[in-house]
């Protein structure tokens, strides 16, 4: 809540600033700004994850893991003719495959101090993820466009939520042993301590803005990011747990996959206030 | 054989012509156009294109055949838009009658050649495929005879009939160094063969016209020396003299610089054969016609000396605002020997005497712009002939000599008509020029003139009373010093060679001066201490005040401006010219304006090339004279002291009935930076690519603009502004540029 004070209290402060020269766009200065963004799954395919599993028609098939897609508002306004401050908020959609190979594994002591190790040929689906994110960013015009008209650059440090709306996945075991044995692991599929992570986005982007109306600008650009993820120390040691999927585990998968999202298209529509 | 009865009549003809001369030349006004604008002006360029009849470009291909239609035509509009192209004016109205006498007996000529006159000081001549010939004023400044002139127009009519141009597109498109624009603005460098068939074929023209042979070969005589001015008359060692100053005879008794043009000069790799060549083959020529002694003596022929001397009155106005004083002092001291009661060369004498004077003030301070290695650096000129004489004058006088001398023309130019508006103004910028001079300090001048000095001295000698004052018994070094820089000599003597301390004595008397010396001073007062303050500044503070000032320079409080006909190109990645798409960004361009302006409620009166068939002659003289004034105070526009055109100015501001004028300049171009060693490059290294190729594909628009604002009543440039950008040349990026200008035009400065 602090942060989203201070941030307010940033775009309050931006707003405030009169400049002799005739910023923005036919003299309007703040602008809401709309936009749809798709990744680019060629590095994770190409360096990363090998093929994961969706379900369809309760089965699970593997498939590329494609889905990668966000949407962004965001409220900005210009502060001289060539540089622009916003706030924006972006929710964006993809999945992690925590499978290395066809097999689960779980280390755990029982109650009696003893050390269990469990193995299970199966097939999970992919980890849905929803990342909201909630980034000041400054946007800057190349040479002497006005912001936020023309090609600009945007550099932004986003503070992000990493949260698993479904963490009920499909599983399906290969050589299930005991009637019920699916449902016991899918009950103790996902570790309950790694509920949520939290991190930061490092941005750089740049976008060419076509104007379309005295109102409406489109807009359209790439994005490079950097993500950073918290409490590293913290879900390491969670690597002992019944969980098949222990804190560790979910930690630096999530991780490995937002490393691996660098480059998204972005694309959208600017309104003038 | 002519009758008497002929010759007086001629003899009568030129009386007339000279008197009349004289009476236009004592108030000499630019060239105008006259009556009916002639198609070429009226019609639009793409009209042009699409009318061409591409029937004589059979031998290119389509493409080529296009391309070539549209640049030529774009090209002639270009310089017939230019404002240094007149029509119905005298000169081209003279040219049209000698054009049409030439070509009376080619019936495939008949009624297609158009003749005009292009401003200019270069001695040159050109014909284009659609049947127009310029000749520049500078060459008709340069030639002696009608005969001369008849040849020049005579060989370009030959290049028009023997469609030279066409095979020099054809040569050029195979040359791989040159562009396709190149090769359609090549008009005037034909080929070797061309330029000798051409003057063979000029010399029956000139023949059957019924001129002398003895003329045209003076013709080459002319363009070998159209460098130098249109004479070579020696300087007059008394000519800067007056009751009060006097300038020493040593100043004009160096040894003239030679001239150095040579006939027979090495053409190799050149387009034109040597003059030597030209002017054998054209002997060889004239000796095959017989019959050379018939000559016809055509009644506008005795106009050719007051067509001339237009030329010549022209290539002054010219010079002075291509601050070039030198050259334009040296033609109006030529002319003043025909036309001593001209207001005009008097008033154009005290503008070019302005530039001299603020040479010597530019500040030269240390910078990239002004060092040795700049490319923008202004070359000293080397001059030949007899002009060297007044440039070693001129630029052996130091500061305040420059500026003394200077003050001296300009004051006697004002005070002998102190009606004279340009005088007037002239004298007021000559004083604030001295206000403003670190080298002139009314202190240091004489207070008596040289012959009145002389006499004092040669009475102090004869005096032995104060024989004292001459020869003090013990040395002083520091008197010398002192005395020196007043001009006096160590044994009390005039140091000749500061004989401008002795020349404005009457002018320091004068109260009006001291009085507008005094005003203007305490503006320089004002300005040195705000100099002063902004030095004791902080970083910051220094800072801030130039941001403010920048932000401020734009609130000119206007709400209502005269539009100029706006410079506006679309460029393809070679820097060539797309027709097409340049008249649509104009009409786009034109529609921005006006919407932009409605909305901020800025009235707008246009003088354009927008509705071209409306416009009038009265017109199209209003365009060239702001054509010509905007050229002048653009390129000075941090040190504008040029005022000739003042009045001009302000006639235009009382017709439009506003007092600002805009004018911009608008290049866009697509061009990413993909070539094939960057792609193939980027996509070896495909992570470095992925970030190359988007930002070269999406960044490669390039919208250069550039405003100026023209303040009509006092003539200067009151704001240079230029933005760089990465647009789209689309409706909204062009209208929100604009909104922004003309928003911040319109508000009033703030104080700081």
């Amino acid at each position: 809540m602090t942060i989203k004070k201070g941030l307010l209290f940033c775009l309050v402060f931006c707003a405030s600033f009169s400049n002799a020269q005739e910023v923005g766009y036919y003299g309007r200065r703040i602008f809401l700004e709309l936009d749809g963004q798709g990744q680019f799954p060629l590095l994770q395919n190409i360096f990363g994850e090998r093929k994961g599993y969706v379900s369809k028609k309760g089965t699970l098939n593997r498939s590329y893991n494609l889905l990668d897609v966000a949407y962004r508002a965001s409220l900005n306004i210009a502060i001289t003719e060539s540089v622009g401050f916003g706030l924006e908020f972006s929710q964006r959609f993809y999945q992690v495959n925590l499978q290395s190979r066809d097999e689960i594994t779980r280390n755990y002591k029982d109650s009696t101090g003893t050390m269990i190790t469990e193995y299970a040929s199966a097939k999970v689906a992919y980890l849905p993820i929803r990342e909201s994110i909630f980034m000041p960013k400054v946007l800057i015009s190349l040479n002497d466009s006005r912001v936020p008209c023309g090609f600009a650059s945007e550099i932004g440090v986003g503070y992000s939520l990493i949260q698993f709306p479904d963490r009920n996945l499909e599983v399906e075991l290969m050589d299930p042993q005991l009637p019920g044995q699916t449902a016991q692991v899918k009950d103790k599929l996902l570790d309950s301590q790694a509920e949520e992570f939290r991190g930061l986005v490092f941005m750089y982007g740049f976008r060419m803005n076509y104007p379309l109306t005295k109102r409406i600008l489109f807009h359209v650009g790439l994005r490079y990011q950097y993500a950073f993820q918290f409490s590293r120390k913290k879900f390491r040691a969670m690597e002992e747990s019944e969980y098949w999927f222990s804190g560790r585990e979910i930690w630096s998968k999530v991780n490995l996959r937002r490393q691996l999202g660098i480059i998204s298209l972005g694309t959208g529509l600017t309104f003038t206030l | 054989m002519l009758s008497c009865g002929k010759i007086l009549f001629a003899g009568f003809l030129i009386v007339f012509f000279q008197s009349a001369a004289q009476t236009d030349f004592n108030h000499y006004q630019s060239l105008r156009s006259k009556g009916p604008v002639p198609k070429d002006f009226s019609n639009p360029t793409l009209t042009k294109i699409k009318q061409d009849d591409r029937t004589d470009l059979k031998s290119l291909s389509p493409r080529k055949r296009e391309f070539f239609v549209e640049q030529i035509n774009y090209s002639i509009d270009e310089i017939l838009h230019s404002g240094n192209v007149t029509f119905g004016d005298t000169l081209s109205t003279y040219l049209q009658n000698l054009g049409d006498r030439l070509i009376a007996g080619e019936s495939d000529l008949e009624g297609k050649l158009r003749f005009y006159v292009y401003n200019s000081t270069e001695a040159n001549a050109f014909s284009t495929r659609q049947g127009i010939v310029f000749v520049t004023t500078g060459l008709i400044a340069q030639l002696t005879s009608e005969a001369q002139l008849a040849f020049v127009l005579s060989h370009e009519i030959i290049h028009y009939q023997e469609h030279h141009v066409l095979d020099l597109f054809e040569y050029a498109s195979k040359e791989k160094f040159y562009s396709y624009n190149e090769k359609a603005r090549f008009l005037s460098n034909y080929s070797r063969e061309n330029e000798l068939e051409a003057d063979r074929l000029a010399v029956k023209m000139v023949h059957d016209a019924g001129y002398r042979s003895g003329e045209i070969n003076k013709t080459f005589d002319v363009l070998l020396y159209s460098y130098l001015p249109f004479e070579e008359i020696k300087l007059d060692k008394t000519y800067f003299n007056t009751d009060e100053m006097y300038v020493p005879d040593m100043y004009f008794d160096f040894k003239r610089n030679e001239i150095s043009a040579k006939f027979k000069y090495n053409d190799y790799l050149m387009s034109h054969p040597n003059l030597a060549k030209r002017k054998e083959q054209v002997s060889t020529q004239i000796a095959t016609f017989k019959d050379w002694e018939k000559e016809i003596l055509y009644n506008d022929s005795l106009q050719f000396f007051y067509i001339r001397d237009i030329a010549r009155f022209e290539y002054v106005l010219n010079k002075v605002y291509a601050e070039e004083p030198i050259e334009a002092l040296y033609a109006i001291y030529i002319l003043e020997k025909k036309h001593p009661e001209s207001a005009f060369l008097r008033n154009a004498k005290s503008q070019a005497w302005l530039d001299i004077m603020k040479s010597s003030i530019k500040k030269e301070t240390f910078s990239y712009a002004t060092s040795s290695y700049s490319i923008n650096r202004k070359k000293t000129k080397f001059y030949e002939g007899q002009i060297s004489v007044l440039n070693h004058f001129i630029s052996t006088l130091p500061k305040a000599g420059k500026l003394a001398m200077g003050l001296r023309i300009i004051y006697d130019t004002y005070h002998a008509d102190t009606s004279n508006l340009v005088a007037k103004k002239c004298y007021e910028t000559a004083v604030h020029l001295l206000v403003k001079s670190d080298d002139f300090e009314m202190s240091k001048f004489s207070s008596k003139n040289f012959n009145e000095t002389l006499a004092y001295q040669k009475e102090l000698k004869q005096d032995t009373s104060s024989r004292s004052k001459l020869h003090s018994a013990e040395w002083d070094k520091y008197a010398v010093i002192e005395n020196q820089s007043k001009g006096v000599t160590e044994d009390f003597g005039i140091d000749s060679a500061k004989f401008y301390m002795y020349g404005i004595s009457d002018i320091l008397r004068d109260s009006n001066f001291v009085k507008k010396f005094g005003q203007f001073s305490v503006g320089k007062s004002k300005l040195d201490k705000d100099k002063d303050e902004f030095n004791l500044m902080t970083d910051a503070e220094q800072e801030n005040l130039e941001y403010f000032k920048y932000d401020e320079e734009v609130h000119l409080n206007m709400d209502s401006m005269l539009l100029f006909q706006p410079a506006i190109f679309e460029t393809t990645r070679s820097t060539e010219i797309d027709v097409y798409k340049t008249f649509r960004t104009k009409e786009l361009v034109f529609r921005e304006i006006y919407e932009n302006a409605a909305d901020l409620n800025i009235h707008v009166e246009s003088l354009s090339l927008k509705d071209l068939e409306t416009l009038s002659a009265e017109d199209w003289n209003n365009y060239s004279m702001l054509q010509r004034s905007l050229t002048r105070a653009i390129t000075d526009h941090e040190n504008d002291y040029f005022v000739l055109d003042v009045p001009g100015l302000n006639d235009i501001k009382a017709k439009f009935k506003t007092e600002k004028l805009l004018f911009f300049e608008y290049e866009h171009k697509y061009a990413p930076e993909l070539y094939a060693g960057n792609i193939a490059l980027f996509t070896v290294l495909l992570p470095v690519g992925l970030v190359y190729f988007p930002i070269a594909i999406l960044s490669g628009h390039y919208s250069d603009w550039q405003f100026y604002v023209l303040d009509l009543k006092t003539g200067e440039v009151v704001l240079d502004r230029s933005y760089y950008v990465n647009e789209p040349a689309s409706k909204h990026s062009i209208g929100s540029r604009l909104n922004g200008m003309f928003n911040q035009l319109k508000q009033a400065k703030n104080d700081y």
